[in-house]
C-alpha cells in the first residue's frame, strides 16, 4: 500500500487545479458513436501533486507493454489529459479486425485521489457508453476504490483491485467473499451481496498483520515489558481501520499473550523511550508524532513508502518496512495481461460451448491468473492467498540529513 | 395510394367467410378457416408423427432445420423455459440482463420475478414515440456497453408501436461480446415480416407464437434454438410429450400446421423466404396506406408517420399505432352499432387494441432478487443515468392518451382498410 497523501507543494498544484476545473467539459464529448474496440480502464491518482505515485508507475508499465506490442489501436491518452481530451481508439489502424490485437486499448482515468463527485461519475458513465470496456485495473487506495466501486455499481464489469488490500464497496464489491464459485444460492439469498466483481491481487491485511506481529514478537523477545505502541492514523481511513482490526484479530486468534498492544490515542500520543512503535497508515501518519523518534524500534506498514524515511520525525538509524513480496507494479501488469488473454480467449471461443459462454468473466480472469502466474495467485473467493507473503525489511535511515549524526551517537546497533 | 396494390401481392385468402374487422393480434390472431377446418378433424396419425410434421412445417419459416423448433403451451411458457435454462447455465454468477421499455409487460413481469441478476431496461420507447426512432440503435449500443450484460432480450417488432429492430444492433452486440446470449421476441414479427437468416444467425433464441400473426389456433409458443441449449421442458414441452402423450393439444398443432402452410409457401408453391417477403410487403403497404389516410383525412398522426415526418427511417410492417381523439371515439369503434340499429350489412365492432395506461407488473409474484433499473443514455446527470425502479406498479411509457394499435394481416386487403377508415370516420363524427 502506497501512501495516500504526502504533501509536497510544487508549482504543479496549479496544473492539478486547472485539470479539476476542466472536468465539467466532459459533457461535450457525448457525440462520439459507440465503439466495439476492446478497452481497459487504468484508474488512479494521476495528479501532478498530492498523488500516490503508484498509478503513474503502473500506467507506465501498462502503456509500455501496449506500445511494445504494437499499439494496435493507435496512441493512448496521457494520464493527465482532461476527460474531454481522452483519445478514442482507432479501430483498424493496422487492419480491420479488433480481435487481431494482442493488447486491449488502455485508457487512463484520473480519480484525483478520491474517485467521487458528479464529474468523475459522469466521466465513468461516458467512457462506458462509448467504449467496449473489458475491465478496470484500479491503482487507487482503499478509500478511492470505494468511490470507484460505487461509480460502477450498475455495471457488470470485472474489476481488478490491484493495490487495495481491504476490498470493500457496495454490492458486487463485497469484502472477503468466499462463496464466489462454490456457493449454492437459495431463493431467499440476495445475490447482489454474494457475488463480487473484483479480485484482490495483493495479499490482504490479515496476512500483513500476521507478518507484523511475528516481527514484533521477535523484537520483544527478552524484553521485560513486552508492550508495543500502535499508532493508526487517519482513524477513519478504510485501509488503516482494516489493518488495525486485522492486528487486533490476529492477537486474539493466535493467542499471542506475551505481547501486548498499546493503541495510542491520536489526540494524546505518548511514546516511551526505547519502546517499539508500529505505525499503521501512510507517510502523513508520521506528521502526528509529536517529537522525532530517536530510539527504539519503528515498524511501518505497507502504506508507507521510501519517502517516509526522509521525514524529520524519524531519527532512528534503522527502521522496519513491511511490504508485500511481489511488487504491486507486477500485479498491475499481470492484470493487464490477464485481461488481454481474456479478450483473446473470448474471441476464440467455440460458440457451441454454451457453458463457457455464460461463465462469469471474473471466474475466467481468476483462472487465467492462477494458470499463468501460479506462484503469485491462488484465490479463495475474491481474496488472493498465494501472493499473500509479506516481508519485513530492515532499512537504514538515509544519511544525507544532518540529524543522523546526532542519532548515531545515541543509538545502538540494530540486530534482527 | 401509390405503388403496387396490396391485393395483387397476396394470392391467397384463407379467410373467405370471416368478417374483416379484426385488426388485433395483441393476444390472439384470427384463426383461418383452413386452419380451423384442419383442427376440427381428428388426427389419424400418431402424436409423434404430428409433432414432427408440425416442426418441419414451422421450420420452413426459419432455416428449415426441424430439430431447432420446440413447442410450448404459449410464448410465455417458452420464455420461462429459456430463463430457467439460462439460470442453470450461469450457476451463481447471475449476470445482467439487458432489455428495453418496448417489451411486452408479461415478459417483463416474468423476468422480474425469475431473474436473480440485474435487469437493465434501456429507455427507448420515448424515442420511437416522439419521432426519433433513428436514435434507437445507437441508444441500445450505448446501453449495451454501459451495462455489460451477458443476456439481451429484444423484440423483433415492438408490440405497442410496431418499431422494427435494426438488425445492425445484433452485429454490434456480437462484435462487442461474442458470448452474449441474444433472445429475440418475434411474437409480433413471425407472420408479419420476414425472419431473415441474418437475424437467425445472430440470435440464440427466437421466440414466437402460433396463434398471433401466424393465425393458428390458440395457444402455442414456438422457440427456435440450437438443440444444444436443451430447452425442452420435461413437464410442459410438446416435444417431450412424445412418450406419454402428456399435455399436448393436437388440435392446436393441426391448426398450426395448416396455417403455416399458407405462410411458408407450401400452398402457394413459393419459396418460404419469398412468401414471407410478399407478406411483409403486403402488410407494410396496407399499414402505410392506413397511416397516410389517417393523416390526410383526419389529421391523426401515427407513430410511423411522426418518425417519417421528422426524418427517421421507418420500416413498415403490419402494425400501426395512432392516438385517437377520445375515449368516446374508441368506444364507438369497439362497440359498433347498437343491436337495435344493426341490420344486414351494417358495421360490426372493430377489433383493435386500445393501449390503456399499463403497468409493467402487478403485485402478484415474489420480490425480485437483483436490481432493476432504467438506463437513460441521453441523461447528463449521473444520478439519473441509471434509474433504479421497482417494476411492480411502474407505468409503461407510450401507453394511454388514447393510443390505439391496428394490425394489418395478409388476410386483409385495401377494401378492408377503406372500411376501417370509414368506421373511424363514423366514430369520429359521432364523437363530434
Amino acid at each position: 500500500m502506497f501512501p495516500r497523501i504526502f504533501r509536497w507543494p510544487t508549482k504543479s498544484q496549479a496544473e492539478d487545479a486547472q485539470h479539476d476545473k476542466a472536468e465539467p467539459a466532459i459533457q461535450g464529448e457525448l457525440n462520439l458513436p459507440p465503439s466495439t474496440v476492446p478497452c481497459i480502464l487504468v484508474v488512479g491518482d494521476f495528479r501532478a501533486t498530492d498523488s500516490i505515485q503508484f498509478a503513474k508507475k503502473a500506467w507506465d508499465k501498462i502503456h509500455g507493454h501496449y506500445t511494445k506490442e504494437g499499439a494496435f489501436f493507435g496512441p493512448a491518452s496521457v494520464p493527465t489529459a482532461a476527460p474531454s481530451q481522452v483519445k478514442a481508439p482507432q479501430a483498424g489502424i493496422v487492419n480491420n479486425n479488433s480481435s487481431d490485437s494482442p493488447c486491449l486499448f488502455p485508457i487512463p482515468v484520473n480519480d484525483s485521489g478520491k474517485a467521487t463527485g458528479q464529474a468523475f461519475q459522469l466521466h465513468i458513465y461516458d467512457l462506458f457508453k462509448k467504449h467496449n470496456i473489458i475491465g478496470i485495473i484500479s491503482c487507487g487506495t482503499a478509500e478511492s476504490n470505494i468511490g470507484l466501486a460505487d461509480a460502477v455499481r450498475f455495471i457488470d464489469v470485472p474489476v481488478l483491485l490491484v493495490l487495495d488490500s481491504t476490498l470493500a464497496g457496495p454490492e458486487r464489491f463485497v469484502p472477503n467473499c468466499r462463496d464466489l464459485f462454490t456457493n449454492s444460492l437459495g431463493s431467499q439469498v440476495n445475490t447482489e451481496r454474494l457475488i463480487p466483481n473484483a479480485l484482490q491481487l495483493i495479499p490482504n491485511n490479515a496476512l500483513q498483520a500476521q507478518a507484523i506481529l511475528s516481527k514484533v514478537g521477535v523484537l520483544l523477545t527478552d524484553k521485560r515489558n513486552p508492550i508495543f505502541h500502535v499508532l493508526s492514523i487517519p482513524e477513519d481511513d478504510p485501509y488503516v481501520r482494516d489493518l488495525r482490526s486485522a492486528v487486533e484479530s490476529n492477537l486474539e486468534d493466535t493467542n499471542r499473550s506475551r505481547i501486548r498492544p498499546d493503541f495510542l490515542d491520536p489526540n494524546r500520543i505518548q511514546i516511551r523511550k526505547n519502546s517499539t512503535l508500529l505505525c499503521l497508515g501512510y507517510n502523513e501518519t508520521l506528521e502526528a508524532v509529536p517529537r522525532p523518534i530517536t530510539n527504539g524500534e519503528l515498524l511501518l506498514s505497507d502504506g508507507f513508502d521510501e519517502r517516509a524515511a526522509e521525514s524529520d520525525k524519524i531519527r532512528v538509524e534503522y527502521y522496519y518496512q513491511i511490504s508485500p513480496v511481489f511488487d504491486p507494479l507486477d500485479h498491475a501488469l499481470d492484470a493487464y495481461k490477464a485481461f488481454n488473454r481474456l479478450w483473446r480467449v473470448s474471441q476464440d471461443l467455440n460458440p457451441d460451448d454454451l457453458n463457457r459462454r455464460l461463465r462469469s468473466k471474473i471466474e475466467s480472469v481468476r483462472e487465467l491468473l492462477e494458470g499463468e502466474y501460479g506462484d503469485r495467485y491462488r484465490f479463495v473467493g475474491s481474496t488472493n492467498q498465494r501472493g499473500g507473503f509479506y516481508a519485513v525489511k530492515k532499512l537504514p535511515k538515509p544519511k544525507k540529513h544532518s540529524f543522523l549524526r546526532l542519532s548515531r551517537k545515541t543509538s545502538t546497533p540494530e540486530g534482527n | 395510394m401509390s405503388g403496387p396494390n396490396p391485393t395483387d401481392e397476396i394470392n391467397r385468402n384463407p379467410f373467405p367467410d370471416r368478417k374483416h374487422s379484426f385488426f388485433d393480434s395483441a393476444s390472439i390472431g384470427l384463426e383461418s378457416t383452413t386452419a380451423e377446418s384442419a383442427a376440427s378433424k381428428q388426427p389419424v396419425i400418431t402424436w409423434e408423427a404430428l409433432l414432427e410434421r408440425c416442426e418441419a412445417s414451422v421450420a420452413q419459416l426459419f432455416d428449415g432445420v426441424a430439430d431447432r423448433i420446440t413447442f410450448f403451451h404459449n410464448t410465455t411458457a417458452g420464455i420461462q423455459r429459456i430463463f430457467l435454462r439460462l439460470s442453470q447455465l450461469v450457476q451463481t454468477s447471475y449476470p445482467t440482463l439487458l432489455t428495453t421499455d418496448l417489451e411486452y409487460p408479461g415478459i417483463i413481469s416474468l423476468v422480474d420475478e425469475t431473474w436473480k441478476g440485474r435487469i437493465a431496461m434501456a429507455s427507448v420507447a420515448e424515442l420511437v414515440n416522439s419521432g426519433r426512432a433513428n436514435e434507437v440503435t445507437m441508444t441500445l449500443e450505448k446501453a449495451f456497453l454501459a451495462t455489460k450484460p451477458a443476456i439481451v432480450y429484444l423484440s423483433h417488432v415492438a408490440r405497442g408501436n410496431g418499431y422494427r429492430i435494426d438488425e445492425n444492433i445484433l452485429d454490434f452486440i456480437r462484435n462487442t461480446d461474442p458470448n452474449a446470449v441474444i433472445i429475440i421476441d418475434g411474437a409480433q414479427a413471425c407472420g408479419n415480416i420476414e425472419v431473415s437468416d441474418r437475424i437467425l444467425n445472430a440470435t440464440d433464441f427466437y421466440v414466437t407464437s402460433g396463434h398471433k400473426w401466424i393465425c393458428g389456433k390458440q395457444t402455442l409458443g414456438i422457440v427456435y434454438a440450437d438443440k444444444r441449449w436443451c430447452i425442452e421442458d420435461p413437464a410442459q414441452s410438446y416435444s417431450n410429450a412424445r412418450g406419454s402423450m402428456g399435455t399436448g393439444n393436437s388440435l392446436a398443432l393441426l391448426s398450426l400446421q395448416a396455417a403455416v402452410a399458407d405462410l411458408n409457401g407450401e400452398t402457394s408453391e413459393d419459396l418460404p423466404a419469398e412468401r414471407m417477403k410478399q407478406i411483409e410487403k403486403h402488410n407494410g403497404l396496407l399499414a402505410k396506406h392506413f397511416s397516410e389516410q389517417l393523416m390526410e383525412r383526419f389529421r391523426l398522426t401515427s407513430v410511423a408517420q411522426m418518425n417519417i415526418s421528422s426524418g427517421s427511417a421507418w420500416q413498415w410492417n403490419g402494425i400501426v399505432n395512432v392516438p385517437l381523439t377520445s375515449l368516446t371515439m374508441i368506444d364507438n369503434l369497439q362497440r359498433g352499432e347498437s343491436d337495435e340499429a344493426k341490420t344486414e350489412g351494417s358495421h360490426p365492432p372493430v377489433e383493435f387494441t386500445f393501449l390503456k395506461s399499463e403497468l409493467w407488473r402487478s403485485s402478484v409474484g415474489s420480490v425480485p432478487a437483483g436490481k432493476r433499473f432504467l438506463v437513460n443514455c441521453e441523461i447528463s446527470e449521473p444520478d439519473k443515468f441509471f434509474d433504479e425502479v421497482v417494476l411492480s406498479g411502474a407505468s409503461i411509457p407510450g401507453t394511454g392518451r388514447f393510443r390505439s394499435r391496428f394490425c394489418f394481416h395478409y388476410y386483409h386487403n385495401l377494401s378492408d382498410v377503406e372500411n376501417l377508415l370509414e368506421r373511424i370516420e363514423q366514430a369520429r363524427t359521432l364523437n363530434l
